[in-house]
């Protein structure tokens, strides 16, 4: 015989996770609150068109011993004897979850009473439904999960009133001055008129919505600035109103006045049918939108269960185009208009124009030239490099960038670094949707062959000093060349391609590895080691490059190469494997016993 | 302390994955070792092994995670506050490592053993070497290996080195795929689409892996939901690759070619530039399907974007279709040979005709 029993749940613990998990703070009870006022009120509009809805929060103050208390009264559709059971005492189920109109209303999870259990021990709730049999019904909820109901004996104004007791350590909550701040926090935008009623003055908490529709005049631009100061507490740069079909949406981008991270969290403030859901939504607005900070009503998307987040359905990515296209439009209404404003704007925040001109053709057509990219001449606009020269030359990675740009520009050769986020893309992308025009990516390597060459009689001169530089480089798998190129002062340039950067890594990840490691590792990299370049690129106006080419001792020769190849190392910064590092104490200590000699002789003349 | 490597860091950790996040990590290496300790030169190297394992440059993580181990191996004592991470990527290294055909199968089973040799010395269960060892044998054709470890590893209990429940549960239907085992596939697929378990990777890769059964059983109204939900969320990162490859098969099968064209020409480069032979193999033999179905299908010639590294490139941008398929083809079976010989079976001989089994119809 089988014996089905329920499970017994824990209503201490399950607050205890609501609140430490679920919820941001315990000041959300009053959000809870709230809500259900304003839903059961939604109810009975649904039932009474023209009903007039009226929340009113009473604080009673604290006493000597007496913790204080506050009542929350709403005029909405009530609850009968039966409702009272299923909805306040099982959780999990809520009135608002299915059926016709569920989308009307805020809650939907069933939970949003019990959050009062954070800060108190005891909720009393007085409720009569507007169903014309409907009694007053008493309900005592306690903590520890029991659950008392009485039917009062007088005929009470349809509605509900909620009394909650603070539990020790939690008055601060009660405090006069903190509901009604709380109260206007989350529920000022409410349509229904909010009174907070406390130390014997009545303040109603309602204010005017940002989001209307807009007319698009210079005095309610004015005035939408005004509200941005005052909720984000910096000066905005420009406010961009937002409407969204998808999901319902309305509300006001503010563009930031100061650069912001590429990696920084986006925080929006969003409110849920006129009700403040949160501060930090960060899905709402699509990923390249970091220049903006937004204020949302939202009537129709599905909030998670913590109320300060949204799923991210179908339905909310819709809603993310939509908002998207509004920034989009924006921008391309400034291009036409108010170019000044425009270039602010890229000033500050070319990165996120950047990021959508990669996924945006047209847009990448009408941005792309005011966009500014890193040049071995400085920092300039794609427009003012094409200006001056036929095609677009890049370098792709950071570290070779970095390894050729001096010298470059000591050429006056003018190359794009496109080694940062975006910037590849969106150079590589301009030769699609500009047939006209090539864009060649190019290596270090290939940029010194821009470098002046020598003449015939010049390429005679250094032919046995290249040769010798190539045997005794070549051990460190290093080319050499020779060019001319400024500054004279520079005798050698070390430039790599992506392969040979990598194989670098490897020989320095062999110096340390087991025989086993050191050995896959040659082989996974064998097929990249085929294309590696490094090489040692002389340079031929450099006067101790010209007296090495004539001096006779090719030992000297050989050594003085050797350390010029680990000074191009060190100059850039590269790390010296163990071979190298030999060379260099080998080298110096050659030199110096040379120099010593040399001197010896001198003196004994 | 350089503070300059740290920041470089959290900048990086907070970019999402790919290229630009690699090199961000690469730049925090470049600066440690011209300013920073030893164990700032490690703490960089095991951020940019993760920004490598997780932005499609398996190359790049190898070399640096085989760094970071020897630095481990040569003083536990000093980095064991770094054991755990090091242990970790362990397996993001050895689960790629069949991937690289220069590499030999007695190799690979020397650092399987050297993995497990590791894991002893730090008192980790053996879940997640078994693990290993089977995604490898599989990785390779060695059915009989395969079942082995299979087996060991279904009976090893869970611990902290065993990946997580959703990620295990993927591996899962990779291995049933793998044996055509596509009813079973599916079947092991379904607590990840109920949205039951995900993690950083999962559901987008199930959503591919799953493309080939989903075909193969005709249940084309998920696939085309799973295409839908999946290659949006993949498309950006190159570590994706091989799971592109089954949206392809799936384009191919139900003739949206436009589609499946437009993902050629933007992976392409991928898989050319692609360190991955494995990952080469899988988007060269889909995209090579793809083009021989539509020249099927279409005798005009085609504008596309071509990468200039194919045999078959044309200044003028303009191809004919079979001609597009054969170099496409060509390329699959040069790595396909490969492959097989390291393996000493027909393996992938297998594997392509698998594919091709599944979009040609006769």
């Amino acid at each position: 015989m089988t014996n089905d029993f329920n499970f017994q749940v824990n209503l201490r613990g399950v607050i205890d996770l609501l609140s430490d998990h679920l919820y941001s703070g315990p000041q959300v009870y009053l959000r809870e609150l709230m809500q259900n006022s304003v839903d059961a009120i939604t109810a009975r509009q649904n039932r009474e068109a023209g009903h007039d809805g009226l929340i009113k929060m009473e604080v009673v103050a604290s006493g000597d011993e007496r913790p204080p208390t506050i009542v929350v009264h709403d005029n909405g559709i009530g609850l009968t004897e039966d409702e009272v059971h299923q909805f306040l005492a099982t959780i999990g189920q809520s009135s608002k979850r299915d059926g016709p109109a569920s989308d009307d209303f805020i809650g939907r999870f069933g939970i949003g009473l019990l959050s009062a259990f954070v800060v108190c021990d005891e909720i009393v709730v007085i409720t009569r439904s507007i169903n014309a049999d409907g009694k007053t019904v008493q309900w005592k909820g306690r903590a520890d999960g029991t659950y008392s109901l009485d039917i009062l004996d007088y005929d009470f104004e349809p509605g509900t009133q909620v009394f909650l007791r603070a539990k020790r350590g939690s008055w601060q909550y009660f405090d006069a001055e903190f509901v009604r701040r709380k109260a206007r926090h989350f529920g000022g935008y409410l349509p229904h008129r909010i009174e907070v009623h406390a130390e014997g003055e009545i303040d109603c908490v309602n204010e005017t919505p940002p989001w209307v529709d807009y007319s698009g005049s210079p005095s309610e631009r004015e005035q939408l600035m005004q509200h941005g100061r005052d909720v984000f507490d910096v000066e905005m740069l420009d406010a961009i109103p937002l409407r969204s079909q998808a999901g319902k949406v309305q509300g006001i981008a503010y563009v930031l006045n100061h650069s912001i991270s590429l990696a920084a969290k986006r925080s929006d403030r969003v409110y849920l049918k006129n009700m403040l859901l949160t501060e930090q939504a960060d899905n709402l607005l699509p990923s390249w939108a970091f220049f903006v900070k937004c204020i949302l009503n939202v009537n129709d998307l599905r909030p998670t269960a913590s109320r300060e987040s949204f799923y991210d359905d179908e339905n909310l990515e819709s809603a993310r185009v939509e908002l998207g296209g509004c920034l989009r439009q924006y921008l391309m209404d400034l291009a036409e208009h108010d170019q000044q404003r425009l270039y602010r704007i890229i000033d500050l925040h070319y990165r996120s124009i950047k990021s959508l001109a990669v996924e945006d053709d047209d847009f990448y057509r009408m941005f792309i030239d005011l966009l500014p990219f890193e040049t071995s001449l400085g920092s300039m606009t794609l427009k003012e490099y094409r200006e001056n020269n036929p095609v677009i030359r890049h370098v792709s990675s950071l570290d070779q960038f970095r390894q050729i740009s001096g010298v470059a520009a000591a050429q006056s050769i003018c190359i794009i670094n496109s080694g940062y986020s975006y910037d590849k893309e969106l150079i590589a992308k301009f030769s699609d949707v500009f047939p006209d025009w090539t864009v060649e990516e190019v290596d270090a390597t290939e940029l010194t062959q821009d470098f002046a060459e020598l003449t015939l009689e010049e390429r005679e001169s250094v032919f046995d000093l290249l040769k010798l530089g190539e045997m005794v480089l070549q051990p460190f798998r290093c080319g050499i060349d020779i060019r001319k190129f400024q500054p004279a002062q520079l005798p050698t340039l070390f430039v790599t391609n992506d392969a040979g950067d990598f194989m670098r890594s490897v020989e320095q990840a062999q110096d340390e590895a087991s025989e086993l490691w050191a050995g896959v590792l040659d082989e996974m990299s064998s097929e990249r080691s085929i294309t590696a370049e490094t090489q040692l690129v002389l340079n031929y106006n450099n006067s101790l490059v010209q007296k090495l080419a004539t001096t006779p001792d090719r030992n000297l020769i050989g050594r003085a190469l050797q350390m010029l190849y680990v000074q191009a190392l060190l100059l850039g910064h590269r790390p010296l494997n163990a071979r190298e590092m030999k060379l260099l104490s080998d080298g110096l200590l050659g030199l110096i016993e040379y120099s010593i000699g040399n001197n010896d002789e001198s003196g004994e003349e | 302390m350089s503070q300059e490597v740290l920041d470089l860091l959290e900048q990086a950790g907070r970019m999402s994955e790919g290229p630009a996040q690699i090199s961000l990590c690469e730049e925090a290496v470049r600066v440690a070792d011209a300013k920073g300790d030893d164990e700032h030169k490690l703490v960089a190297r095991l951020e940019l092994v993760k920004a490598a394992a997780f932005g499609g440059a398996p190359d790049r993580a190898m070399v640096t995670f085989s760094w970071c181990l020897a630095k481990y191996d040569a003083d536990p004592e000093e980095y064991h506050l770094y054991s755990y991470d090091l242990m970790w990527q362990f397996k993001w290294i050895m689960d790629h490592i069949c991937d690289f055909p220069n590499v030999p199968k007695d190799k690979i089973r020397q650092l399987e053993d050297d993995m497990e040799r590791h894991y002893r010395i730090e008192d980790y269960g053996m879940r997640a070497v078994h693990q290993i060892r089977w995604v490898n044998a599989l990785g390779m054709g060695d059915l009989n290996r395969f079942q082995e470890f299979w087996d060991k590893w279904y009976d090893t209990q869970r611990d902290d080195m065993a990946d997580c429940l959703a990620c295990e549960q993927n591996k899962r239907v990779e291995a049933a795929i793998a044996q055509l085992d596509y009813e079973q596939a599916v079947e092991y697929a379904n607590p990840i689409f109920t949205g039951r378990m995900s993690c950083a990777e999962i559901p987008q890769k199930t959503y591919a892996t799953v493309m080939p059964a989903l075909i193969k059983l005709g249940r084309l109204r998920e696939a085309s939901e799973y295409h839908e939900k999946g290659y949006r969320l993949i498309r950006k990162n190159p570590v994706y690759l091989a799971d592109i490859a089954g949206h392809l098969l799936y384009l191919t099968h139900v003739d949206s070619f436009v589609k499946g064209l437009n993902m050629v020409e933007r992976h392409l480069p991928w898989a050319i530039d692609s360190s991955n032979k494995y990952w080469q193999f899988e988007l060269f033999s889909t995209a090579s399907l793809l083009v021989e179905v539509m020249s099927q299908e279409t005798a005009k010639p085609k504008k596309l974007k071509l990468p200039q590294e194919l045999s078959c490139y044309r200044e003028d941008a303009t191809y004919e279709l079979p001609e597009v398929a054969k170099c496409l083809s060509e390329k699959t079976s040069e790595i396909k040979a490969i492959f097989n010989e390291r393996n000493g079976n027909d393996h992938f001989t297998k594997l392509r005709a698998s594919y091709r089994d599944l979009v040609i119809t006769s």
